[in-house]
Order: C-alpha cells, then sequence, then structure tokens
C-alpha cells in the first residue's frame, strides 16, 4: 500500500480527495441514519405550524458558515489546480474531450436544473392551494435540529464553492 | 406544533438533500478507484467553459439557503 502512494503533488492531492470523501462519506451516513431515526420514533411533530427560524443556533451563524464552507470548496478547488494544471482546462479541451462523457455532463446538470424548475414549480403549487410548501419542511427540520440542518446546508454551499467558483 | 403526520415529509426532504450528496460523494469514489476522473472534475470543468451558468448555479444555491435559513 505504501508503495503505491507516490510522492507527487497530483497523487497527494488525489490520496487526499479519497480520505476527504470516505470522511464525509461516513459522518453523512451517520447523520443521515441518526436523523431519520428521530423522526422515525417522534410521537408529536418536531417544530411549530408555521416553522420557527430560531433554531437553536442563530440565523447569522448558520449564513457565516455557509459563507465559511463556500470559501472552503473555493480553497479546496484552487490547491487541486495548483498540483494539477489540467483541472484549468475547459469542458471539451484535453482531458475533458470525451464525446460521451462530455453530453452525459451537460444532460445531468440539464436535468439538475430541470429538478430544481420542477420542484420551485411545486413549492409555487404548495402555496397556492394552502398546504404545506418545501421551505416548511426544511425550516421544520431546521426548527427540530439545527446542527445537522446547518451540516446540510454546509455541505451544499461548500460543494457550490468547490465546483463553480473555479480558480484563475 | 405541526401534525405528527407533518414528519413524513421532513424525513423524505433529509433524505433527498443528504442522499443526493451521498450520491454524488459514491460515484466519485467508484469513478477515482477505477481510475478515472471524478464527477467534480467534469462539473468543474463545465464551470470553466460556462462560467456565467456557473455563477447563476452558485447565486441560486446561496439564494436558497439564505430563504431556508434567513429571515427578519
Amino acid at each position: 500500500m505504501v508503495a503505491l502512494i507516490k510522492n507527487t503533488p497530483a497523487h497527494r492531492y488525489m490520496i487526499a480527495s479519497v480520505v476527504g470523501l470516505v470522511a464525509s462519506l461516513i459522518v453523512l451516513a451517520y447523520v443521515l441514519v441518526k436523523a431519520v431515526y428521530a423522526i422515525g420514533i417522534a410521537n408529536a411533530g418536531l417544530c411549530h405550524d408555521p416553522p420557527s427560524l430560531t433554531g437553536s443556533i442563530s440565523q447569522i451563524t448558520v449564513v457565516a458558515v455557509c459563507v465559511a464552507c463556500f470559501v472552503a470548496g473555493h480553497a479546496v478547488s484552487w490547491a487541486g489546480t495548483r498540483s494539477r494544471s489540467e483541472l484549468r482546462d475547459k469542458l471539451g479541451q484535453t482531458a475533458w474531450s470525451a464525446r460521451r462523457a462530455v453530453i452525459v455532463v451537460k444532460t445531468a446538470l440539464a436535468l439538475f436544473l430541470a429538478l430544481l424548475s420542477a420542484l420551485m414549480a411545486l413549492e409555487a403549487l404548495m402555496l397556492l392551494v394552502g398546504i404545506w410548501p418545501i421551505t416548511y419542511y426544511v425550516r421544520c427540520a431546521a426548527e427540530a435540529n439545527t446542527p445537522i440542518a446547518m451540516l446540510g446546508a454546509g455541505i451544499f454551499t461548500f460543494l457550490a464553492g468547490r465546483w463553480f467558483w473555479i480558480p484563475r | 406544533m405541526t401534525p405528527v403526520t407533518n414528519n413524513f415529509g421532513i424525513e423524505r426532504v433529509v433524505l433527498f438533500a443528504f442522499g443526493a450528496v451521498i450520491a454524488v460523494i459514491v460515484l466519485d469514489l467508484f469513478l477515482i478507484l477505477l481510475g478515472r476522473a471524478p464527477w467534480g472534475h467534469w462539473v468543474r470543468a463545465w464551470a470553466h467553459r460556462y462560467p456565467v451558468f456557473a455563477a447563476g448555479i452558485a447565486l441560486v444555491t446561496g439564494g436558497l439557503v439564505g430563504h431556508f435559513f434567513f429571515a427578519t
């Protein structure tokens, strides 16, 4: 195993990525099981109606953590491009020009945006009909367990910073 | 307090939000172990190619966080 680890920046970055991904996977799986279990055994509602925006952690702290995660995502991306110059290339260039993969990436992102649009349309419809919109479920989860909700929001903003705030 | 039936909706939101991230992580690990470029690198290449769209998605993400967690 030790012999497989080459002492080059690119390889060190790859090892760090794998370790980071495995650690994230373990933490997320634990949080998911814990949250679903807690919801499953609850005998009463988990929040007020409508949900309160004041959880166990202040709003400004949650937003500050999300901003920090966004910047951290960018920093990790910056570190990656320093050790692997091909990560600065655009889709369709050099290593990123495989036709099938390009189509898959573009299709996946288009589907993601379509899903986001559908969820927003559903949100509007739920508001119109007078039933709880998705926002209320998220806010209810945040009121019931703010640290876990903050962790989830932090992960999404970290990924946004890593993928979409690209280093020059 | 909310009726207990609402807990099912919260469970679905939690499963969707965390499940999506877990799926992305598993996909990335799978591709790395196969010796191929992980999904994240492809998305980054896409962002380099279309920086305005990438900025738009980042803004939507930030807007959603603000909408869900921040209100006066």
